[in-house]
Order: C-alpha cells, then sequence, then structure tokens
C-alpha cells in the first residue's frame, strides 16, 4: 500500500513539475503599457480683452498622470489689475497624445468647470460659453454653462501673489442640473500661480 | 493505531488535526478489529436498547481524549485494545438515542462496559448539550476555536461568509458597502487570515481591503475559527488566524439522499436558495458522490433613510465531489466554482479629498440623484470568479500510520469595473472594459505523514510546495505581474501526558521567491524584480482539563507572512477613498509572537469561553499618511505610504452561556481588543471597535406540533473606536457607537414526513441608523436599516 502511495505522490509531483514549465513567465508584454487615459496637462490662455497682445499662457504638467508631481511653466503668470481677460482651457493627454477638450466638447452636457482666484479680491472670472455651443442636446432640461471659455476680470486693486484655480466637475451619476451645480466626480483641479502687477515692459 | 474501519471518506488535508471530528462523523461499517493487541488495557462489552433489552449493531464508542473509537458489531458487543492504563470518559452515541457517558477505570488492566441507550425525542431540540459536544468543546484546541455546524450554521444560510463568522465572539467584520465583507479575527484581516475550504487554501487577491473572501459558506457543513497564530500548520499568513470550512462526509450507506434550503431577505430583496444532492450507488460499492449548487440574487439594500445605490449583487456557486473508498485507500476529487457580479454603492467613486470633504460634510448620497430601488448592477462593480479542482488521497499502512496527499490547482479572475473612465476614448465601451483585470493562478502540493508512535503521541510531518502566477491584463499599473514559488516543511506533534493533561509543539520553515514585474511610471517600462523571503513559525500549548466541566490551555505561536504585492508595488490613488497610495519594494517579512491562554466550561446548565491574548507582530505593515499630500491634474490627494512598525494587539474574548431553566438560555458576550503601535507610540489605526453583547433564547422541545421551537432575542453594543491614530484618515471622526437588536423565531414544522426547518429573523429591529468603524464605506454611507428574513431548510431522500 505504501509503495502504491508512494507512487501516486510522485506522479503528483510531476505533474506539477510539468505544469510550471508549461505555464508562461509571468512577464509582461514589453509594449502592454496601454496607459489609463488620464489628462497629463492642462494649459489657461488668457488675452486682455482690450489689447489682442497681451496674452499669457501657463501650463500644468504631470507627464506620468499621477503623482511625480505637477509642475507649472511658467512657475507663475503676471496679470494686470483692472484688466479683463477672456480665456480658454486645453487639456491634453500627452502619454496618448490626445485632446480632451474635444471630449469635453462632445459632452458638454457632462462637465462643468468652476474658476476662482484666490485671495478672492484678486478678481472674479465668469463663464462665457454653454452646452449648446458644442452642438449638446438638451438632455439635462437646460442649457447650461461648460468652462471652456470663460472671463477673468482682475481687481483694479488685485496685488502680490495667489492663485486662480480650475475645478472640471464630472457630471455622471447625477445630471448636470445648473450652471453653478457639483458633482463628487472631480477630474481637474489645479491651483495656477498667479502675480497681479502692470507688466514690466510695456507693450 | 486505529481500530475503526473508516467508513465515510474524509478529504480534510490535515484531518489529523481536527480528526476528533472527523470520529464523530464517521460511522464504522462493522466493527472489525486488526493489528495485533498492544500492551495495555482492553475495554470491552455490549450496547443494548434500554426498552427493548435488544442488542445495538453500529452504535458508537469512542474515547474522545484519546481520539479512539470502535462501533459495536451485529451483536452488540465492542472491544478497543491497546488504551492506556488509566482512567477514561467513553461517551456511546447511536442515532436516535440518547448519548451515555461513563467514566471506566483502566488502571489495573482491562474492564467492560455495558451501556443500555434510550431513545430520546430530546436530541431533536436545539438546548441539548450532548456529551461529545461538552467534551470535544473543552478538549479543543490550546487555542481559542470558533465553531459553527449544524443548526446553528443552517440559521445563518444565505449569508456571505464573512457575515456567517462575524456570529463568532472575536470575529468581526471590514465591510465595503452590503455588498462585500471580509472576516477580522482579533483584529487581523486579509492577509494575516488563512481561509480553508476542504484543505485547500484559498488563493485570491485577498490582500484587498474591498476583496471578499471567493467562497460560498452554503455548502460547509462545518465552520471553524481558530484564533491566533497557527502559522505551522497552515504556513505563511497564518498570523490572525484561520477559517476551515469543511463539507460534510461522503454517504457511505447507498442511496441518494440531499437537502434543499431557500431563504428570502427583505431588506435587499435578496432570494437565495441551494440544493444538494449525495449518494453511494448500490452497484459501485465504494464509490460516493455529491453535487451542490446555489445562487443568490439580491437588489439594492436600503438603509433608514434611503437606498443605497447599486448595492446590487448576483451569487452563483457549486461543486461536485467524488469519493472512492477500499479497504484503508480513500480518494476524493472537489471541483468547485464561485462566481460573483456586485455592486459598490455608486458615492463611493469620487473625484478627489476635495469632493471626499464635500461627501463627508453632505453626510448622505447627492441630493440630486433620482434613484430607485433595482436589481440592476452598474459600474462600479467587481466580476469576481475562483475555479478549484483537487484531488486527495489518504491510506494507513503498516502498523496504523498514515499518509495524506493532496494536489489543488486554482484560478481566481477579478475584473473591477470603474464608475468613470475619464476620457476613455470609446465611451460607450464603459463597464465593459474593466479597469483591473487580475488572474490568479495557484497549484499547490501537500504531503503528510502521520506514523504511529503509540496512544499518547502523534505526530505529523509534511512538505507543501506552491506556484502562483498573477498576470494583469488590463491598462492599470496596481498590482504587476508576478510569479511565485512556495516550499515549507514542517513537523507538529502532541502528547497525552495523562488522561488530564496534553501537549502540542511544533515548528515550520517556509520559503518564498518571487519574481515581479512592477512598471515604473517615470522610465515608463516595466521592471524585473526578484526577491526572497524565508520565515518560520512554531508553536506550543498545555491544555489541562480541570475535572470533567473545567479545562484551561495556554498556546504560544509564532507565525510569519511574506509582504504581499500590492504593500511592495502599489502607486496610485485609490478610488473610493481617494488616497494615493504608495508601496515600498524594499518591505521585509512580518512575524509574530502571539501568546494566549484559554479556559473552558462545559455542563449541562452553563458553558463558557473566556480568552486573552497578546500578538505582538514585529514588523507589522501598514500604510502612514505622509505630511505632505501628492498633487495632481485632479487635486490633492492625502497620501499613504506603505511601512512598518512593531505592533501589539491584546484582547479579550469571552463568552458565557447559563440554562436555568430546561427551556431558558441566556448568553453574554464580549470582545475587547486595544492595539499599539510600538514605533510611534498610540495606537494602531484600522482595529474594531471593542463590542458586548446578550441574548435570551427561550424553546420549547414541542408546540403546536412543531418541534424544537425556539424564539431568542440578541443585543449587540459596538463603542465607538477612540483610539485614533494622529492624523491617520483625513478629518473624519470615527463613527459613533450603536445598539442593534435582533429576534430570531423557529422550529422544525413536520411537512407530511418530511421536517420542515424554519426560521424567521428581524435583523437590526429598531431601524437603527450606524456606520461601524471598519466599514470602508464609514464616511458617505449608513448601513442597512431594519430587515426579515426567512429560511427553510427541507431534508430529501
Amino acid at each position: 500500500m505504501f509503495t502504491t502511495r508512494f507512487r501516486s505522490a510522485a506522479a503528483l509531483a510531476v505533474l506539477l513539475g510539468l505544469s510550471l514549465t508549461a505555464c508562461d513567465s509571468g512577464e509582461p508584454d514589453v509594449d502592454g503599457a496601454g496607459e489609463e487615459e488620464l489628462i497629463t496637462q492642462v494649459a489657461i490662455t488668457l488675452t486682455n480683452a482690450d489689447d489682442a497682445s497681451d496674452s499669457v499662457t501657463i501650463t500644468a504638467s504631470d507627464p506620468d498622470g499621477d503623482g511625480a508631481g505637477l509642475t507649472f511653466s511658467p512657475s507663475s503668470i503676471t496679470l494686470r489689475p483692472g484688466a479683463t481677460y477672456n480665456g480658454t482651457i486645453d487639456l491634453r493627454d500627452t502619454i496618448n497624445n490626445e485632446s480632451i477638450t474635444e471630449e469635453i466638447e462632445e459632452e458638454a452636457e457632462e462637465h462643468l468647470f468652476r474658476y476662482a482666484f484666490a485671495p478672492a479680491s484678486g478678481g472674479t472670472i465668469t463663464l462665457t460659453d454653454s452646452e449648446s455651443d458644442y452642438g449638446s442636446a438638451d438632455e439635462n432640461g437646460g442649457d447650461f454653462a461648460v468652462g471652456l471659455t470663460f472671463r477673468a476680470a482682475v481687481a483694479s486693486g488685485a496685488s502680490g501673489s495667489g492663485t486662480m484655480s480650475a475645478v472640471l466637475y464630472h457630471f455622471d451619476d447625477a445630471p448636470k442640473t445648473s450652471s453653478t451645480a457639483t458633482s463628487d466626480e472631480i477630474d481637474v483641479d489645479i491651483a495656477f500661480p498667479v502675480s497681479f502687477a502692470a507688466p514690466m515692459t510695456a507693450r | 493505531m486505529l481500530l475503526t474501519t473508516w467508513g465515510r471518506a474524509h478529504r480534510s488535508a490535515s484531518f489529523w488535526t481536527f480528526s476528533l471530528a472527523l470520529v464523530l462523523l464517521a460511522v464504522p461499517a462493522s466493527a472489525q478489529q486488526t493489528g495485533t493487541p498492544q500492551p495495555g488495557a482492553a475495554l470491552s462489552g455490549t450496547v443494548t436498547d434500554a426498552a427493548s433489552g435488544e442488542p445495538l449493531p453500529g452504535a458508537t464508542v469512542r474515547l474522545p481524549a484519546l481520539d479512539r473509537g470502535a462501533a459495536t458489531d451485529p451483536d452488540g458487543r465492542f472491544r478497543l485494545l491497546g488504551l492506556p492504563r488509566d482512567t477514561a470518559t467513553v461517551v456511546v452515541s447511536f442515532v436516535g438515542y440518547r448519548e451515555v457517558s461513563r467514566t471506566v477505570d483502566l488502571r489495573s488492566g482491562d474492564a467492560t462496559l455495558d451501556v443500555s441507550l434510550s431513545d430520546d425525542a430530546a436530541l431533536l431540540g436545539e438546548v441539548v448539550v450532548s456529551v461529545s459536544a461538552a467534551q470535544e468543546a473543552l478538549g479543543r484546541d490550546t487555542r481559542a476555536v470558533g465553531v459553527l455546524d449544524g443548526v446553528e450554521l443552517d440559521d445563518l444560510r444565505g449569508q456571505t461568509l464573512g457575515e456567517t463568522l462575524a456570529n463568532l465572539n472575536g470575529v468581526t467584520t471590514l465591510s465595503t458597502g452590503p455588498t462585500i465583507s471580509k472576516p477580522v479575527v482579533r483584529g487581523l484581516h486579509s492577509d494575516r487570515i488563512v481561509i480553508l475550504e476542504n484543505g485547500v487554501r484559498q488563493e485570491g487577491q485577498q490582500w484587498g481591503g474591498e476583496h471578499a473572501p471567493e467562497i460560498d459558506p452554503f455548502s460547509a457543513s462545518r465552520i471553524q475559527v481558530i484564533k491566533g497564530a497557527a502559522g505551522v500548520e497552515f504556513g505563511a499568513g497564518a498570523i490572525g488566524g484561520v477559517v476551515r470550512l469543511d463539507d460534510e462526509d461522503l454517504p457511505s450507506t447507498p442511496g441518494v439522499g440531499g437537502h434543499v434550503s431557500l431563504q428570502a431577505f427583505s431588506n435587499s430583496g435578496q432570494g437565495a436558495g441551494s440544493l444538494e444532492l449525495d449518494g453511494a450507488p448500490e452497484a459501485l460499492p465504494g464509490f460516493a458522490w455529491r453535487l451542490q449548487g446555489s445562487a443568490r440574487r439580491a437588489g439594492d439594500a436600503r438603509s433608514p433613510d434611503f437606498v443605497i445605490r447599486n448595492s446590487a449583487f448576483a451569487e452563483a456557486s457549486g461543486h461536485l465531489t467524488l469519493g472512492y473508498t477500499k479497504g484503508p485507500l480513500e480518494i476524493d476529487g472537489h471541483l468547485r466554482r464561485f462566481a460573483t457580479e456586485l455592486g459598490i454603492y455608486k458615492g463611493s467613486h469620487f473625484g478627489n479629498a476635495r469632493n471626499l470633504e464635500e461627501i463627508i460634510a453632505r453626510g448622505g448620497p447627492d441630493p440630486d440623484w433620482d434613484y430607485a430601488f433595482s436589481y440592476d448592477i452598474e459600474a462600479p462593480k467587481q466580476v469576481v470568479t475562483h475555479d478549484v479542482a483537487s484531488l486527495h488521497g489518504h491510506t494507513t499502512f503498516g502498523d496504523g500510520h498514515h499518509i495524506d496527499a493532496q494536489y489543488a490547482v486554482q484560478n481566481n479572475r477579478r475584473q473591477e469595473f470603474d464608475a468613470h473612465r475619464p476620457y476613455s476614448d470609446s465611451l460607450a465601451a464603459l463597464g465593459a472594459r474593466p479597469s483591473f483585470d487580475l488572474s490568479l493562478l495557484t497549484q499547490s502540493l501537500d504531503l503528510k505523514v502521520e506514523p504511529n508512535l503509540s496512544d499518547r503521541a502523534r505526530l505529523s510531518i509534511g512538505v507543501q510546495g506552491r506556484t502562483q502566477l498573477n498576470e494583469n491584463s488590463a491598462s492599470g499599473s496596481l498590482v504587476p505581474n508576478y510569479r511565485a514559488f512556495d516550499a515549507g516543511l514542517f513537523a507538529h506533534g502532541s502528547y497525552i501526558a495523562s488522561g488530564a493533561l496534553s501537549f502540542d509543539a511544533g515548528v515550520r520553515l517556509d520559503a518564498r521567491t518571487q519574481r515581479a514585474y512592477p512598471y515604473d511610471r517615470t522610465l515608463r517600462e516595466y521592471g524585473d524584480v526578484r526577491r526572497t523571503f524565508v520565515g518560520g513559525a512554531a508553536v506550543a500549548g498545555g491544555l489541562l482539563s480541570l475535572g470533567e466541566r473545567w479545562s484551561v490551555a495556554a498556546n504560544v505561536g509564532s507565525a510569519w507572512r511574506p509582504p504581499n504585492i500590492s504593500e511592495l508595488y502599489s502607486f496610485g490613488v485609490h478610488h473610493g477613498t481617494a488616497q494615493f497610495e504608495i508601496g515600498d519594494p524594499d518591505l521585509g517579512v512580518e512575524r509574530s509572537l502571539d501568546v494566549s491562554t484559554t479556559l473552558r466550561h462545559e455542563s449541562d446548565w452553563a458553558s463558557g469561553e473566556v480568552s486573552a491574548y497578546v500578538n505582538h507582530i514585529y514588523g507589522y505593515v501598514y500604510a502612514l499618511e505622509r505630511p505632505e499630500p501628492t498633487v495632481t491634474i485632479r487635486g490633492t490627494f492625502p497620501t499613504f505610504e506603505t511601512t512598518h512598525t512593531d505592533a501589539r494587539l491584546a484582547g479579550i474574548d469571552a463568552t458565557v452561556e447559563v440554562r436555568p431553566l430546561a427551556w431558558l438560555d441566556l448568553g453574554a458576550k464580549t470582545s475587547l481588543l486595544r492595539a499599539d503601535n510600538l514605533d510611534l507610540g498610540g495606537p494602531l489605526y484600522g482595529v474594531p471597535s471593542n463590542r458586548v453583547g446578550g441574548h435570551v433564547r427561550m424553546t420549547a422541545e414541542r408546540l403546536f406540533g412543531a418541534r424544537g421551537v425556539f424564539a431568542e432575542i440578541d443585543v449587540e453594543h459596538v463603542a465607538r473606536q477612540t483610539r485614533v491614530q494622529t492624523g491617520a484618515f483625513l478629518a473624519a471622526p470615527y463613527p459613533p457607537a450603536y445598539t442593534l437588536t435582533g429576534l430570531r423565531v423557529g422550529g422544525t414544522l413536520p411537512w407530511g414526513a418530511t421536517p420542515l426547518r424554519v426560521q424567521l429573523r428581524v435583523d437590526n429591529l429598531f431601524d437603527v441608523r450606524y456606520r461601524d468603524a471598519l466599514s470602508r464605506f464609514r464616511y458617505f454611507v449608513d448601513e442597512p436599516g431594519l430587515g426579515a428574513s426567512l429560511r427553510v431548510s427541507i431534508p430529501l431522500g
């Protein structure tokens, strides 16, 4: 009996050994990166409403998508107190080289940006576009704001430095019900460094 | 040397540890005696029916302390040879008769024992504490052990493994909404608990707090939780404890039997059912089979104030077991599949820390949701399957030596679908493409030998080998691919010094070598990292019987575990917690030293178990918040880095039950735990709160034609967890204390000749609004409110 059992055990061991060698090594495909689509770059461009040549752009980059750190280029932008700027925002997935801005336009009824200066004394920012600008069907029962374009009115008394924050709310579980709605799904939340001063060199 | 012929197959890999239980179940085919008499005493006698005086063939005669037994022959006679010259307790039992316990004196040599058994309908009632159960409880283990079996387990059918085990004192759950719960034993869970299903160690992605064990407890006839380090018998990982699920033994008498059980739950609209059939074909002597299938389908659970959106689930599982017995050789094969699809509360997937703060401040779901109860399962969801095939053989040879071998292959597939994959190029595919798709293939081979040393000593020596292949086929790089090999070698023995005192001791050595391919997001390429972990385990314990009603046990155990793949290599934002998690690829192993003592009492009118423990864990791996959060384009995330500390978990689990009147049963229990982070000082994060509970149970053997009728009220109070690790988890405090009340009534109703077992249960009777410290959703959703459930169990054949 013992030898019978021993043989069975040996057979099992051989079977196990075979199955081990038969399996692949577990090594991933070298090109299998197949990255998740992420927003890796967000750029804001502000153009003086009274002077189209007075235009500044600041870009926030997180080239690996998550975590390695957010960098700004340039490190800060300077805004002119009392001026009003027309703003646009552009979002990109640089890993897969795709424009996220276009996707937001296509799903305008699911997205809403919100911008603010900090400190709030820096000025006010209002949205200047709405869902109908992007041909969105009126799915939510209203033609609500989107925020791919906006107007930033810098207070005449603004001085020193602060931030201009851009937050993108994504409406998926519950519809966008107003132009000031929020959701539990924030896709972008960046505080761009700004300073308030007249440019050193006059244009 | 075993004198009985084992008539039923068993398939537990390490069956000797628990062979006492198997002796209880074994119905010997005959009383034939094998082997040669040994020096020592012999016990012989007859078993008869008290009313008729007729002999009772097939009655079981056992000496529980010695783990020896025999069955009576066709003339009702039995004989046991080679017993120690000592006093011994003998338990005589036969189906349908009242069990009898006698003390025999074998000090001066052979003795005779004639027993007459009386028919007793009370055996079918529930409050009867049979002598064998008492004996078993007193002599169970040198560690604290919780057992669910028989009627008690039947009354919990239709729930997840985590929920089922939470009925044991010292076991709580770590939950992720109503759909996911996993057991926490004495404050430890996930990779620090080993779960065995029919002797096969369950291998899935158990490191995840929101990954429930892929096991359906429907088919188990017995669930045991060994509390405390059990690394010698069960290998790496058994730091906090072991959960063992075992099916009933296959039938040995020809014929087909089985049972159907059905459950309905009001809170989530859940329906559940299980069908089990087994048999032994008359034409094929030695063969036996069992086929079991079960299914559960639930809609959204309801908290007292709202429907918990997307908490529906669907689950199906089944198994097939084939057994063959010839002489001392027993072989069985087991195939099992478990499949589930479960929704995760919609409000648990959100953007960033700003969202989380808003959700916490709001305290409930998004008020703009227009949501009604549904059975639909949407993203976020998990789809998990687990398949197991195992082959197990056992035989005895020579002078009662045992050998046991088991091969098992299992494949775990886990797919997780996020609520919303931002800017996928094909949003139409939302919910169709998982963001997380892992498959883990595990093969294992276990060999064990138990030489027959003497009646007083048992020894088991074993080797185990295992290989694992983990593959991540989705885009995320949360968990890398890896391949691992494990090997273990152990020896574990026990010795009965006298009828009252026994010892056990063992040692084990394990090694794991792992080759992983973590993705480097900066270099944008896969690494290739080989690491080898070596660990040892040891156990020493003693159990002293103090008369027939008390026993005291002490145990010192050490166990270890290698760091898991997520602790080593995770990197990224964890959905549902808005945490940035960073692994530590240089982590070392975790080792524990667990000291415990257990006092047990069993008598006709009372029973109890008090267990105190101190589990010191060296190199305890946990996530610690970094002072600086991670800033990303998606916002700011609190950042947790995997690190290690020395930790100490000390606690007391106590249960007491008294039966002052035949129809009244009063119980009280408490579970206290204090966990400290010894390196940082102060509390250790993420352990269950202290709790205290009690029950009042009234029974009637017969009432309105029903038998074994009972009504029970349970109350459990869970204290607030006040020991908070500074800065550990955002600003949200642990939820307040809560008290839950449950009500149960049930009994066995005759339905023609078929006894129907029916139970009606109401959980959270007062619809209490509560959240638990160990719920991963405690920030944003209440636990389910009032719910009633109805269970019916129908025997077949």
